[in-house]
């Protein structure tokens, strides 16, 4: 290509960018879309099938119905073509959580010793942790992540515990708690769709992966098997497929004889078991009437034994009674004895005073008696002296008194004399006295005194208030005389006064001296008389001391042999009394212990007493205890006796038992059937198998898609090329002229064409290649616990997409180029001869034509003169409307699935599954049923069923009421369409609407169904009813045993709750769960939040078919509007010089496209529906059947979007119109 | 106030052009009297094209007065300059621009229904001698038959002036000379203003007033008092 000629595609793009923009924008939206949507599918199998690979997933899995041994285990390992094998423990149990739960767990052994290994051997479908660590130790375990889909709530650190309730739980694990360490993902356990369980309620809540050492099974249950090769193949495909089932024949072909092996392994097993039982059993028989007969004997000795106690109580009694009278006579007798004891100390005590008190008299006696001899002694030495004393004193007596006699006249006379004197003396004295006397009588002393007072009063009157001095001093004359004759006055009175007073003291003095006179003359008497006594006295003393000397002397003879005897005898009596101390001494002591006891003695006897009340209280309360033992022995021996009876009963009645396993066993031994294998592969794993219908429907839906985007793409190129070549016609003109070859000139189209288109396919590319299979595998992962896509470059998709957009722009382009370049250059020189107008169909309706505004003709001229532009709009915007129809119609038809299932056809709160029609019709269960909590309740068989249609296996649910009558009540059966209610008849059955579109069956019909017995009935077909959620067949309980022979067995109630929030649902689950038949309560509710949070990430999709649903739209307005523009720029001008208003001019070229946009959208919206049902019944699943019907106001939205979206477009290009100059209506047209 | 049917005063135009002010119209005064045929003559880029914008309303001038009737459109905003197009200015295009969709019947109604008295289409049709044509579309008519039908839409619309530019231009000689031949008997027969505009300084001979454009300045204006008849022009 020549350079200037390059420069010259440079430009033209340059200058027509918007052109350029919508032939890329297109490309890119339809290749993204195409490329996208396509390499989805191959992207999620290459996703999924590299975890397959990378975790080992089996290939083959291996079930024994008699379980497998380790013979059979080598045996597969000797078939050519298995590449490993891991043979392992798996076991449905029930497990309690620390929360709580109880949940069905499938817990799968693991080969502990090799997952740690780099290079393991049998170790297959590998773990992955994902929180955690995975198990070291034998009481450890992991737990499957598929679980986090339906929130198990258990965490790493909780321990699990083997439920009691499950059967034979020591038979089969060796241990029953474990931990959980770790968290894992696994690639056998990964849907949201559960494997179905054989405990519980039959779906498997959790997968737990714990060590071989924890299990006590003796076979293993299952082998996984990879085979050699099988890696290299996509799993997904069917290509694997048949390579794995080439190895899986061959394990097939073994399986007979191994079965046959494992058969008889068995047999003899069970029949020396059964030997063993039997065995057991005699022994155990013999050992129980043994026992029984030990009972009996125990029993009668127990009866003996009780008979002697009672008597050996009685007696105690009695012993008690007379201890009771022996105290009671002890406490009467205590007292006196007590007397008597004091007594007799008392009586000793006397006696031992006694004897000190003769002892003591004894002593005296004898002092008496030594003081006697001493006084006699003393007596005898003073008479002795006194003999020797009176002897000289005798007669110095005797020679003293007539000395005396002698004195005697003296004294007398003197004393004559003195009484001479003193009578003298008293005679003067008295006459002293009588003058004195007369003196006194005679004085005048009276009135002296007489004129003394009255010269003082005189005085005193004169004188008046002054004193005297005063007195004398005013009036001297007058008072001169009056004192002077006072004063002479009492000098008289004076004198008289003295001479009395001397007469008394000489009469006084001389009767003191006559008194003293008279007691001299007495003194004188008295010595006369005195010595007269002592002459006397000492006469008779003489004569006294005569006869005492005589005395003595008498005395004193007598008396000295009489001392000597006395002597002798007080030395025997001191030796007398030194014996009686002796005596006393010892008494005393005899006494001082007497009182000490005595002091006791009450004490001791109170102490006696007590031990004995004590005692005999003790013997009473012993009796009394024997009596409760021997009442309760009674009872006892009683219970035992009933007891007996009682087990002698269930004895007898377990040995009937036991005989009848016995024989059960015997027979289970004889119809023991020859065990099978069954060698399964991926398809029958539930994730698996559900995964990989899922991304077939993908590829389903990822072809439909793409086609509005071509179809839209082509028409662009088209008509964005034809425009171009149009406006270039005279430069392709001049070209030729110059002499450049067709095939040149067309190359700058194609080349402008191409280079838009190739870097569409590229964008187109790196974004649908990465964002559709995300987007998709997103939504899927609501499902699924689905690792990381791998979005590939994948070429072919690419290539297709890229191709197919590559050939609809060339073809367009050269279309375009083609008629333009077979014109001669002369006539390309000059303009083309406008393109003539045409009549159109509408013209012909003329009252329709005639009141048309011109505007509005022009606008429906160009409608239909541009057939392309007209076809590229429509379809442009009917795709994208219809995009978002089917998108907002997505989101209503998976709401109407919850919606609807559950608010308008099951009109039941909750299902609870027992174990047997028993606890159904249990009275607990019913309490609970007919109380507060329940408003209605109803009996149900369900049970599954596998029927084939057409060779396609269908799953429905058998559903049988108790009462036919009460069924309208909780499920509402009525026609989809019409809504009419579709009865309940007594020998058809009623059939859901999707299970008729799958099995191609009509009302009328008759079909066959197999239960799970595997027996097989006849039915026909009553009605067809609306049903979303799994495929039911309805039919009345005699219909069921009519056709299938067995009556069905109602282990379900469905419950209309009182109180349906959370708290009441809490209440109402706990109440039925605490019920022991019952194994499970399902809440409605719950699977309404389940399909809510599915609904969420469906609205991702939603958003994305919006946003391409508007770029598409924007696409094919803006180049439409674009085109039209700059095609008509002229014509705009013109109009604009005509003098028409921009609100006219734009209206002028708008009203186009908003026409277009409508016809497109409405279009759309018929579209929109059939494109809806198409994806609806593309991605459904057997189970569900999600709503066929879009909400009235999806299509608003839908319509309303597209509209704004070419709101949008007129938005942008109304600044373009605004800038087309007039000018250009005087330029040349081109 | 202009007491003249049309006056330019003093109207200057300039256009940016890169660095450069080109004056497109460099104080241009002139006027036209109503019912004159005015020819505005000039050879190509003297500013003719200029003068006829502003005066059609199409374009605003930068300095000086445009007045029509009394009006000044030099002072009307885009608004007033588009009613103005709409009601007071018959446009005749070298190359007509008829829409293509419509026939030339519905192309004169266009201009018609958004005039306030517009002449009935059909009658203006037969005035410009197309009654036989009116149910054609433009691709089906001649080029004389396009420009009589784009004259017929200018006149339908009832204008106070008629701007013609070079109304000839796209046709031969003797389709031009009836195309001219037309205008001026519009103007003898109805009185109305037409302002020819061209190249071809021959047709002088034909108008009324005369006003010579030589680089954007008036460079004569002359008031032919024996207009010549078109037939009789050569050229």
């Amino acid at each position: 290509m020549k350079r200037t000629y390059r420069k010259s595609i440079i430009r033209t793009v340059r200058q027509s960018l918007s052109r350029f923009m919508a032939i890329f924008a297109i490309v890119a939206l339809g290749v993204g879309f195409l490329a996208g949507l396509l390499s989805a599918t191959p992207d999620m199998r290459y996703s999924a099938d590299k975890v397959f690979d990378e975790t080992e997933l089996f290939d083959l899995r291996i079930v024994g119905t008699l379980g497998l041994s380790d013979d059979d285990v080598a045996a597969v390992r000797a078939i050519e073509g298995v590449q490993d094998i891991m043979p392992v423990y798996s076991v449905d149990a029930l497990v309690n959580t620390p929360g709580g739960d109880t949940l069905v767990t499938r817990i799968q052994s693991v080969p502990l010793d090799q997952i740690e290994q780099k290079e393991p051997t049998g170790y297959i479908n590998r773990m992955e942790v994902v929180e955690g660590r995975l198990p070291v130790k034998d009481d450890e375990c992991v737990v499957g992540q598929n679980a986090g889909l339906y929130s198990s709530g258990v965490s790493v650190g909780d321990t699990l515990t083997i439920s009691e309730e499950n059967e034979g739980v020591e038979d089969t694990f060796t241990r029953t708690e474990l931990k959980v360490v770790g968290v894992v993902k696994t690639s056998t356990y990964f849907s949201v769709e559960r494997e179905s369980a054989s405990v519980g309620n039959g779906t498997l809540d959790l997968v737990v992966y714990t060590g071989e050492q924890n299990f006590a099974l003796d076979v293993w249950t299952d082998l996984y098997v990879t085979v050699e090769g099988a890696k290299a193949y996509d799993s997904l495909l069917d290509e694997y497929a048949d390579y794995v089932d080439v190895t899986a024949q061959k394990i097939e072909d073994i399986s007979e004889e191994r079965s046959e092996i494992r058969y008889q392994q068995v047999k003899d097993e069970a029949q020396r078991a059964l030997a063993d039982a039997r065995k057991e059993y005699e022994d155990k028989k013999e050992e129980a009437e043994q026992k029984l007969s030990d009972a009996e004997q125990q029993l009668a000795d127990g009866r003996e034994e009780l008979e002697q106690a009672e008597s050996e109580l009685n007696s105690a009694k009695e012993q008690i009674a007379s201890g009771e009278a022996e105290l009671q006579a002890n406490k009467d007798a205590l007292p006196g004895t007590l007397t008597s004891q004091l007594q007799q100390f008392n009586e000793g005590q006397a006696q031992l005073i006694e004897a000190k008190a003769q002892y003591e008299a004894g002593q005296k006696e004898i002092e008496t008696q030594e003081q006697a001899l001493a006084d006699a002694k003393t007596q005898l030495t003073q008479a002795k002296q006194l003999v020797q004393t009176l002897q000289p004193v005798l007669t110095q007596a005797e020679n003293t008194i007539p000395v005396l006699e002698q004195r005697i006249p003296t004294l007398q006379q003197s004393a004559d004399s003195a009484q001479a004197l003193a009578d003298q003396l008293d005679a003067s004295a008295t006459k002293s006295e009588q003058a004195a006397q007369q003196a006194h009588e005679t004085s005048a002393l009276p009135q002296l005194q007489e004129t003394l007072n009255q010269a003082q009063a005189a005085i005193d009157s004169a004188r008046g208030d002054a004193t005297e001095e005063e007195w004398a001093e005013e009036n001297p004359v007058m008072a001169a005389p009056l004192i002077a004759a006072r004063d002479q006055a009492k000098a008289a009175v004076d004198a008289e006064q003295a001479r009395l007073n001397g007469l008394d003291q000489a009469a006084q003095q001389a009767r003191l001296q006559a008194n003293a006179a008279q007691q001299q003359a007495d003194a004188a008497k008295t010595l006369v008389t005195e010595t007269q006594a002592t002459i006397d006295a000492t006469k008779q003393s003489v004569a006294e001391t005569q006869a005492q000397l005589d005395e003595a002397n008498r005395q004193i003879a007598e008396n000295e042999p009489k001392i000597a005897e006395g002597e002798k005898q007080l030395t025997a009596a001191k030796q007398k009394l030194a014996d009686a101390q002796k005596q006393i001494t010892e008494a005393e002591k005899q006494l001082a212990q007497g009182e000490t006891s005595l002091s006791l003695a009450p004490d001791l006897a109170k102490l006696q007493l007590d031990l004995a009340q004590e005692k005999l209280d003790n013997s009473k309360e012993q009796v009394a205890e024997g009596e409760t033992q021997l009442e309760d022995a009674r009872k006892e021996f009683e219970e035992g006796e009933a007891e007996y009876n009682e087990k002698k009963q269930d004895a007898e009645q377990q040995l009937a038992d036991a005989e009848q396993q016995l024989a059960d066993a015997q027979k289970q031994i004889d119809e023991l059937e020859v065990p099978q294998w069954y060698v399964l592969t991926r398809d029958q794993n539930v994730s698996f198998a559900s995964f990989k219908a899922n991304v077939q429907k993908v590829e389903a839906v990822a072809g439909v898609f793409p086609v509005f985007f071509f179809l839209v793409a082509a028409l662009v190129a088209l008509t964005t090329m034809t425009r171009m070549v149009e406006e270039e016609r005279l430069q392709i003109g001049t070209m030729k002229a110059l002499g450049y070859s067709k095939a040149a000139i067309m190359a700058k189209y194609i080349a402008y064409a191409m280079t838009a288109t190739i870097a569409g396919c590229a964008v187109g590319l790196a974004i649908g290649l990465n964002l559709f299979p995300a987007v998709i595998w997103n939504a899927y992962s609501t499902m699924y616990a689905l690792p990381k896509i791998y979005c590939l470059f994948n070429i072919k998709y690419s290539a297709i997409a890229s191709g197919a957009a590559i050939l609809c722009t060339l073809f367009a382009t050269v279309n375009a180029c083609w008629g333009t370049l077979m014109e001669v250059p002369a006539a390309l020189m000059l303009p083309k001869a406008p393109k003539a107008g045409k009549r159109i169909l509408l013209e012909r309706i003329r009252p329709v034509w005639k009141r048309m505004k011109f505007t509005h003709k022009v606008t429906a001229r160009n409608l239909f003169r541009y057939k392309k532009r007209f076809f590229m709009t429509v379809i442009g915007i009917a795709g994208c409307t219809s995009l978002l129809v089917s998108g907002f119609g997505l989101h209503d038809s998976i709401s109407d699935v919850v919606y609807k299932q559950y608010g308008n056809i099951f009109r039941y709160d909750a299902m609870v599954s027992v174990k047997h029609q028993e606890d159904a019709e249990s009275s607990e269960l019913k309490q609970v049923l007919n109380g507060t909590m329940v408003k209605d309740y109803m009996l149900v068989h369900q049970e599954q069923s596998s029927n084939d249609f057409d060779g396609e296996t269908l799953e429905t649910y058998l559903f049988v009421p108790q009462e036919s009558a009460q069924l309208s009540r909780f499920v509402n059966l009525h026609e989809r369409k019409s809504g009419d209610a579709v009865n309940f008849s007594q020998d058809g059955i009623i059939i859901t609407e999707k299970m008729s579109e799958r099995a191609n069956v009509s009302v009328g019909d008759v079909i066959t169904l197999t239960n799970k017995d595997d027996k097989q009935g006849s039915f026909r077909v009553d009605g067809i009813v609306e049903n979303y959620i799994e495929n039911y067949v309805y039919m009345s309980a005699e219909t069921y045993e009519s056709q299938f022979g067995t009556a069905p067995e109602f282990t379900g109630v469905l419950i209309q709750a009182e109180d349906t929030s959370t708290e009441g649902r809490d209440a109402l689950s706990q109440a039925l769960l605490d019920l022991d038949g019952v194994s499970s309560v399902s809440f409605v509710d719950d699977f309404k939040q389940t399909f809510n949070s599915m609904l969420e990430k469906i609205d991702v999709i939603v958003v994305v078919l919006i946003i391409s649903a508007g770029v598409l739209a924007f696409v094919v307005l803006y180049n439409l509007t674009n085109i039209n523009i700059t095609e008509r720029t002229k014509e705009i001008a013109t109009i604009k010089v005509l003098g028409f208003y921009d609100g006219e001019v734009s209206a002028y070229v708008y009203r186009e496209s908003v026409v277009l946009s409508i016809i497109g959208t409405v279009v759309g919206l018929i579209l929109g529906i059939f494109l809806h049902v198409f994806i609806i019944q593309s991605v459904e699943v057997d189970a569900v059947m999600f709503g066929r019907t879009i909400k009235a106001l999806s299509f608003v939205f839908s319509a309303a979007l597209t509209l704004f979206f070419s709101f949008l477009v007129n938005l942008v290009m109304h600044r373009k119109l605004t800038h087309i100059s007039m000018v250009e209506s005087m330029k040349a047209p081109e | 106030m202009s007491k003249h049917f049309v006056e330019f005063k003093d109207v200057c135009k300039y256009y940016q052009m890169g660095e450069n002010r080109i004056t497109a119209a460099d104080h241009i005064s002139f006027v036209i009297e109503k019912g004159e045929f005015c020819v505005i003559v000039g050879p190509s880029g003297a500013g003719k094209t200029t003068v006829l914008n502003m005066l059609g309303g199409m374009d605003s001038c930068d300095e000086g007065h445009i007045f029509l009737d009394g009006q000044e459109v030099s002072a009307y905003n885009q608004k007033q300059l588009t009613s103005y197009r709409r009601y007071d200015v018959g446009f005749v295009f070298q190359f007509y621009n008829l829409v293509q969709n419509l026939t030339a019947l519905e192309n004169v109604e266009l201009a018609n229904e958004i005039s306030k008295d517009p002449l009935p289409a059909e009658q203006t049709l037969r005035l410009v001698g197309l009654e036989h044509r009116m149910d054609n579309f433009p691709a089906q008519l001649s080029g004389g038959e396009q420009q009589r039908v784009s004259i017929a839409r200018a006149l339908a619309k009832n204008p106070k002036i008629l701007l013609c530019d070079e109304p000839t231009g796209a046709l031969d000689y003797n389709t031009g000379k009836q195309v001219l031949k037309l205008l001026q008997d519009t103007c003898r027969k109805t009185g109305r203003t037409v302002i020819v505009i061209t190249h071809n300084s021959a047709l002088t001979a034909m108008a009324d007033r005369v006003i010579h454009i030589r680089s954007g300045q008036v460079a004569g204006m002359e008031i032919n008092e024996h207009p010549i008849p078109v037939e009789r022009i050569e050229w």
